[in-house]
């Protein structure tokens, strides 16, 4: 499947296969579609960034 | 053997007893009774629909009896002999709503129910009575809307006066009811994905730590202090170098995983990265005090759904912060990401009077979204990197650990607890409020 995928545009990044995900990056989003549709991958999406408040911050 | 005084029933009794037998006595119990009150007792199953004149029946399956005789009679009489209780019967009768209860007062035919505004400001008595049930319910939605618009829970009037007091545990554990609670999530692995942690901390010297590190460049190591401070809530010990405890799963084994950088920063990468090194290290709870904000109406994501659910069937259940992005009453969001997937435990945070937090989102988005369950997150006293040693913050963050280590005892109290049927039992034992589940879902998690 990993060939598929870097044929469809995904430069590989983490195979983790107890969740059965993999992760990886794009050129743009016009690969996902490519990727979706390579047989087994059940879905594709953009990473969530997440950021923490500074330490000193009340409320985290 | 008790008497159960609390019934005191306004609805009407018969006159007859209801008794409740120990399990596998109600033979000899009812034996006793019959010789001691002087009824005469058929068992269930035959034609009898209620006792005889000056009889009893006895359900032997249930192992319960109704006797013909009045509780205090029964109680003098029969000793304790394999009775666990005995309370007086009581007449129930069909529910009907308000409407129907008043038309039947004036002499009406019910009326058809008809839909009712939701606050019946306007409307008058017609004369007979509204019932009990009726105004309290009315003065229940008005507290509500007051509470709403005003902000506060209804709880914070009446708590006010009572003091907290934090010397031997944060209000948090009392809230849980972790303090007199035996189980320490002995023998559990609890997966903590956040800033790493302090792991020369000295009030976890001799504990099972487990670390690593899924943030290139950084070692586990916590620069932030959000991660030591979250496992400080979910396992700190019993008897930390300086009191107050703080933690609730002392005995759980530690799985540190950094996921959030030293400057507090992370991705999804790094967080899938985590979760697979929980679920392949078998770790029953994930605590994930993190996330990024949502938008009403958006969806929650396939890939961390999926991911829940495969954790799920592996005996791990993934526990994650609703989100701080709320400023109640003015502004209030919908729970963020992955704590909006339906198979992630989404926490809320409340305060020591009971009120939810004002930055605590909310289950607004349909489909996933929701809030499952709540936890003390404001003001909370736990572990910080030395040479701070400790510190005193608030969040969904905060919230989140107590559950991650209340679940850890449930764990350990019964190992069928995994995944999603763990999720149930954290749920199932939460303490119900007078409070929106939108809000606060099945209410302030209790320790087992």
């Amino acid at each position: 499947m990993a060939a598929a995928l870097q044929e469809a545009g995904l430069r590989l990044g983490l195979a983790l296969p107890s969740t059965g995900v993999i992760t990886g990056a794009v050129e743009d989003e016009t690969a996902f579609e490519a990727i979706a549709a390579v047989e087994g991958v059940a879905a594709v999406e953009p990473v969530h960034e997440v950021q923490l408040p500074p330490p000193d911050e009340p409320v985290q | 053997m008790h008497f159960n005084e609390a019934f005191q029933p306004s609805g009407g009794t018969t006159g007859r007893s209801l008794v409740l037998f120990e399990e596998g006595a109600s033979e000899a119990g009812m034996q006793a009774v019959q010789e001691a009150v002087g009824v005469e007792v058929a068992v269930a199953g035959g034609d009898e629909a209620a006792p005889a004149e000056g009889g009893g029946i006895l359900f032997e399956s249930l192992g319960v009896a109704v006797v013909d005789a009045p509780p205090d009679q029964v109680i003098q009489a029969a000793g304790d002999a394999a009775i666990l209780a005995v309370e007086p019967e009581r007449i129930v009768y069909a529910l009907e709503t308000a409407e129907q209860s008043a038309a039947a007062a004036n002499g009406h035919a019910a009326m058809p129910p008809a839909p009712a505004p939701p606050l019946p400001v306007a409307q008058s008595p017609q004369g007979g009575g509204l019932s009990a049930e009726y105004l309290l319910g009315y003065r229940e939605a008005v507290l509500h809307l007051t509470d709403s618009v005003v902000g506060g829970g209804a709880a914070a009037v009446a708590a006010q006066a009572a003091a907290v007091d934090e010397s031997q545990a944060t209000w948090g554990l009392q809230a849980a009811k972790v303090v007199n609670c035996c189980r320490t999530g002995k023998g559990i692995r609890v997966a903590v994905l956040d800033t790493g942690f302090d792991l020369k901390h000295p009030d976890f010297a001799g504990r099972s730590v487990t670390s690593q590190s899924f943030i290139s460049g950084q070692a586990v190591q916590d620069g932030h202090g959000h991660g030591t401070h979250c496992i400080g809530t979910a396992l700190g010990a019993k008897c930390p170098g300086v009191r107050p405890r703080y933690g609730v799963a002392h005995e759980a084994e530690i799985f540190a995983g950094k996921v959030l950088s030293n400057a507090g920063s992370g991705s999804d990468t790094g967080i899938l990265a985590g979760i697979e090194w929980a679920v392949q290290n078998k770790c029953a709870v994930i605590s994930m005090s993190l996330g990024a904000a949502t938008q009403p109406g958006q969806p929650f994501s396939q890939v961390f759904e999926r991911v829940a659910r495969r954790a799920q069937e592996q005996g791990t259940l993934i526990i994650a912060a609703a989100g701080n992005e709320s400023q109640r009453p003015g502004i209030v969001n919908p729970v963020g990401h992955p704590a909006n997937c339906p198979s992630i435990m989404a926490v809320a945070a409340m305060d020591v009077q009971g009120a939810v937090a004002r930055f605590s989102n909310r289950g607004i988005n349909p489909d996933g979204g929701q809030v499952d369950i709540a936890g003390p997150g404001v003001d909370v006293h736990s572990s910080w990197p030395m040479p701070t040693r400790y510190r005193r913050i608030s969040g969904t963050s905060m919230a989140t650990p107590h559950v991650a280590g209340i679940a850890a005892l449930y764990a350990e109290a019964d190992p069928a607890a995994r995944g999603a049927a763990l999720g149930r039992a954290l749920t199932g034992g939460a303490l119900r409020l007078t409070l929106p589940s939108s809000d606060v879902g099945a209410g302030m998690v209790q320790a087992p």
